[in-house]
């Protein structure tokens, strides 16, 4: 075996064993990572959106980025580039976020969910399936991003930097953040959280691992796809941790920070999955590679925050009550607007 | 990475402004706490303590009502305090434990999921108004009642006691 295939499988194996011990040490029930769910409370902590609920500024994204970050270094694999249809990546950041809140989670958090026995959850992984076939065929069918040239200057170091000072403000703590006490501002230690998002970050710097990513080379190359063994080995380590630390109860009703509208959560995860085939990387991978200098990605990062911002705020999230009228139109909108975004980019010019 | 040119004296001159900004950060930020405000903390600490108090004022005497099994009273108090605070949650709580205590399961489930959809804190542990473990009890008795006939009324009570469990259970909002 070579040195990234271990790095895969290590990748696949912490992220499994973490994102359920996270939730033992004190992140919400199925979130120890999920990167729409710290979107959405990060931006609350910020005083970005009213839900009192959903504010803590999570040190876990900025361990993600800063993992990434030294990984990128170490390894002499920073390089500053972007300027890849901008735009559409901020926007799709948003929309990310958007297919994630009504679902209710990341591609992560869905594997997460699944391993604790969220039966409900099964709806967002055939949507994801789905979503990222239907990504591959809009490759198949001629929309190829441009690729992010490289850039003078360091705008690949802003969200590196952002990261830090976030980082810092939660050490701070000036009067302007907020910090829920209850819902999903319950956190594990941060030191605890730091240390883990360090690691995770690193490993997948160096290994690329993506959950997107490993749907997609399954699509493509089978099971024997290297990203394959690492997306098993998480869904193996993630149910062994859960049945062992007595967060396993398979039922489809009643299940932690899920709601059983199974064809709002489909169709969630179906836009989840094709937007992050068509920009490279599920919300997680996009932290990564804005931490080894992709200012393409960071933009992205930026739209997610945002997002996060968007959903609390306009009433978008769904919660276990089901999914609100305007998490549904918003949805449509953000599928509607993919569609129409795909049609320009296949028939724009190449340069 | 960040090209290395050759340093000409604006570059010197921008390296120290970044220095010398960093600096005043620093000083601001750390060696003067006295600078830093507090006023929005303090505004929302504030507002929370009185909030705890008035709730305490208008439904403890109603809790008393209650717990003494005079439930047709409590419901008339209930009633005159929903038209001056519309919606209150802990109103619907308790109208929600009234409805318990006189055995009308889901009219009793519909109360306290409409409780806990107006304000989370009452499945919080740690919160000064949690009642996790009376909404706890109500799901388990209402959970072994809960039948599975097409009705829309019974599919109505399995929909809040889900919601009751899927909050219960914790996880993200």
């Amino acid at each position: 075996m070579n040195s990234w295939r271990f790095l895969i499988l290590l990748s696949g194996l912490l992220m499994g064993l973490f994102g359920v011990l996270l939730t033992v040490w004190g992140n919400p029930e199925n979130s120890g990572i999920c990167i729409s769910c710290f979107m959405e409370t990060s931006a609350g902590a910020l005083g970005l959106h009213p839900n009192e609920r959903m504010q803590y500024l999570r040190p876990e994204l900025a361990g993600f980025v800063l993992g990434a970050f030294g990984s990128a270094l170490l390894a002499g694999e920073y390089r500053s580039r972007g300027g890849s249809v901008p735009l559409f990546r901020f926007a799709s950041g948003i929309i990310l976020i958007i297919g994630c809140a009504v679902f209710i989670g990341c591609p992560i958090k869905l594997f997460l969910r699944l391993t604790a026995g969220d039966l409900s959850s099964l709806a967002g992984v055939f949507g994801l399936i789905a979503g990222v076939w239907l990504g591959v065929s809009t490759h198949r069918h001629g929309l190829e991003l441009p690729t992010p040239q490289p850039e003078r200057g360091g705008s690949g170091l802003i969200v590196p930097l952002m990261a830090l000072m976030l980082l810092a403000l939660y050490l701070l703590r000036p009067s302007f953040l907020r910090f829920s006490t209850g819902g999903g501002g319950v956190a594990a230690p941060w030191l605890l959280s730091l240390t883990v998002a360090l690691l995770i970050g690193f490993i997948s710097q160096r290994s690329r691992f993506c959950i997107t990513g490993s749907v997609r080379d399954m699509l493509l190359m089978g099971i024997r796809s290297p990203m394959a063994g690492g997306f098993l080995l998480f869904i193996i380590s993630g149910s062994l941790t859960a049945f062992l630390t007595g967060r396993f109860h398979p039922a489809f009703y009643g299940q932690p920070g899920a709601h059983t509208e199974v064809f709002w959560s489909f169709l969630g995860m179906l836009l989840v999955g094709w937007v992050s085939t068509l920009i490279g990387g599920c919300p997680f991978r996009q932290l990564v590679k804005a931490g080894e200098g992709d200012a393409d990605a960071g933009l992205v990062v930026i739209g997610m925050l945002s997002g996060g911002a968007i959903v609390q705020s306009f009433g978008i999230a769904a919660t276990a009550a089901g999914v609100p009228l305007y998490g549904k139109l918003a949805l449509l909108l953000s599928l509607s607007g993919t569609i129409l975004a795909v049609r320009c980019l296949r028939r724009a010019p190449a340069l | 990475m960040v090209n290395c040119v050759k340093q000409d004296i604006f570059d010197r001159l921008l390296l120290t402004a970044f220095v010398v900004t960093c600096a005043a950060l620093l000083y601001i930020a750390v060696a003067s706490p006295a600078n830093r405000s507090t006023a929005v903390t303090d505004d929302k600490a504030l507002a929370r303590e009185g909030q705890l108090l008035l709730i305490k004022t208008l439904y403890d005497p109603l809790e008393k009502l209650i717990a003494d099994g005079h439930y047709q009273s409590a419901l008339l108090q209930l009633e005159e305090l929903a038209k001056k605070y519309p919606g209150e949650p802990t109103g619907l709580l308790l109208r929600g434990r009234i409805q318990a205590a006189r055995g009308a399961l889901p009219e009793a489930v519909a109360g306290y999921s409409a409780a806990v959809r107006a304000n989370g804190s009452f499945v919080d542990a740690r919160s000064p108004l949690s009642r996790r473990d009376e909404i706890a009890a109500l799901v388990a008795s209402a959970s072994q009642a809960a039948n599975d006939t097409g009705s829309a009324e019974a599919h109505q009570f399995r929909q809040h006691l889900y919601y009751l469990k899927s909050r219960l259970a914790g996880g993200c909002e």
